[in-house]
């Protein structure tokens, strides 16, 4: 047995023995291969772990996410024990937990590198990363661990890049405060969405996202009792007319004309009696023909502030979908149960969103190596980074609401924890 | 020092940084970026003194790296490759 794995092998028992044991069953990746242009390393199933030019100076780079005054910090993924390495030569620092996000990748480095050094110290804390495991600050993460990561903690990888994307997509929507500023007027003439707050206390509120398993709950969408409530997103518009159903509500919140029009280049007769809940930032252009009640909602966000002191209107939570704001107004709107029909995070069956929907495509070209969710089956789906990411903060949003139950109507989309599947419930389907 | 082969480097340290720390979005619009540079420079009077086989492989290399999502094996030859290239 080499020294490197004898001597992490050893610390691994002693200090953490579930964990040992963990590592120890798991099965070892099938394409290992070392790696050395100036620095060793490991490139596992193609992917290289750490620098093979400089292991020091990238992981000094990963460590500078973390303050240097921090007393506690997380490590996300193994990698070649770089990055703990690094923090741990901080004097200043008395915690450091390495959280695991693969088993197989942790066991492939463990049985080739020495860890002994870091795995030794004692304000290491080794940890298995959990599927419910929520970020904890602050942290660094080693890329190609999260990357590799499959299985339970793949949850707690989308939330870690999530969490270090997040600044950049922030930094995206300062583009917003000028449409914002154009929006003052017409926002002053329009409804508010907090009269929808409270209007249908105990219902049972049906969610039509855009995703491809729409087409499936369409017929019963159309089915639905008069007291059961249909909220859709804008993308979700035209193949909900087409297949005779009509909304009761419709949430907007796309700027970019040539995102939104085409959801609202129908024929919107129907629509008469429905509301359309928009953010300010909406294209009033693309909406212009709307036949119903306009209901302007605000995304919690201090953007908003000056819009909100000069006309106050409900505000709607959002982390970049329509999807979210429209599940925040049907538990606003005093929701008791929330069935999902289309909200899929991914592309089952290939596809992008709902047949007949403006922006469907297949999307088999576009797929992206590594980017997958499970679905309600247990099956990685393709879906992108963002859908993931929706995905992640859209659990948080049903965690937060525990006195409302969500179901979802289909399997074939991403599995969304907290949310039952449609099924389960007797007399429902 | 041109402004095109200063964009450039900027471009490249920004891409480099993104995905060795795991901000995978930022790093490739920096990439997308660095990427036009070198083809107005390969398209231009001034060509930033690059030779374009090299450039060539080394862009094709990173492409690839890129294509699979493999981050450090990106930045380790956007920094060791590329940028010495680029003075």
């Amino acid at each position: 047995m080499p020294v490197e794995t004898s001597a992490n092998a050893g610390l691994l028992r002693r200090r953490w023995p579930a964990v040992a044991a963990a590592i120890g069953s798991a099965p070892r990746p099938g394409d290992v291969r070392e790696e050395d242009e100036g620095a060793r390393t490991l490139r596992v199933e193609g992917i290289r772990l750490a620098s093979a030019r400089d292991r020091a100076g990238e992981a000094r780079l990963q460590a500078r996410l973390v303050p240097e005054g921090a007393r506690e910090a997380w490590v996300y993924g193994l990698a070649l024990g770089d990055l703990p390495r690094a923090l741990l030569s901080r004097a200043r620092l008395e915690r450091l937990v390495v959280v695991v996000l693969d088993l197989s990748l942790a066991r492939a480095s463990l049985e080739r590198f020495d860890h002994s050094d870091w795995l030794a110290d004692p304000r290491v804390s080794l940890e298995l990363g959990g599927a419910a495991d929520e970020v904890r600050r602050p942290f660094a993460a080693a890329p190609a661990a999260l990357r590799l990561a499959r299985g339970a903690a793949t949850p707690l990888r989308d939330r870690v890049a999530l969490e270090l994307e997040t600044p950049f997509l922030c930094s995206s929507l300062a583009e917003l405060d000028g449409v914002l500023e154009a929006a003052r007027a017409e926002v002053a003439g329009e409804g508010d969405v907090a009269e929808l707050f409270g209007a249908w206390p105990g219902a049972r509120v049906h969610l039509a996202a855009a995703g491809p398993t729409l087409a499936n709950g369409l017929e019963r969408l159309g089915a639905r009792p008069a007291d059961e409530p249909l909220v859709a997103v804008d993308a979700a518009l035209g193949p909900l007319l087409a297949a005779g159903v009509r909304p009761d509500v419709v949430v907007s919140i796309e700027s970019r004309a040539f995102g939104v029009r085409p959801f609202f280049d129908l024929e919107l007769a129907p629509c008469r009696g429905s509301a359309l809940v928009l953010f300010p930032v909406v294209d009033r252009g693309s909406i212009a023909r709307w036949p119903g009640r306009r209901l302007v909602a605000y995304a919690d966000h201090p953007r908003y502030d000056a819009l909100r002191r000069e006309r106050p209107c409900g505000s709607l939570w959002c982390a970049g979908s329509v999807l979210h704001a429209a599940a925040d107004l049907a538990v606003r709107a005093g929701a008791a149960e929330v069935v999902l029909s289309g909200a899929d995070f991914c592309f089952p069956g290939g596809a992008s969103h709902v047949a007949g929907s403006a922006w469907s495509q297949p999307m088999a070209p576009h797929a992206i190596p590594g980017v997958t969710v499970a679905d309600g089956h247990g099956r990685p789906v393709p879906t992108w980074p963002n859908l993931r990411g929706y995905l992640r903060d859209f659990e948080r949003f049903v965690a937060r609401h525990p006195g409302v139950r969500f179901w979802n109507a289909s399997r074939d989309g991403a599995r969304i924890a907290g949310v039952g599947d449609l099924g389960e419930t007797a007399g429902v389907g | 020092m041109s402004a095109e082969r200063e964009r450039a480097r900027d471009a490249l340290r920004r891409a480099a940084v993104g995905y060795r720390l795991g901000t995978e979005a930022s790093a490739s619009v920096a990439l997308a970026e660095l990427v036009g540079c070198l083809e107005r420079a390969l398209v231009g009077s001034e060509g930033l003194g690059l030779c374009p086989e090299r450039l060539a492989s080394v862009l094709a290399a990173i492409l690839a790296a890129q294509e699979r999502r493999d981050p450090i094996e990106i930045a380790d030859r956007l920094e060791h490759e590329l940028a010495p290239l680029l003075g």
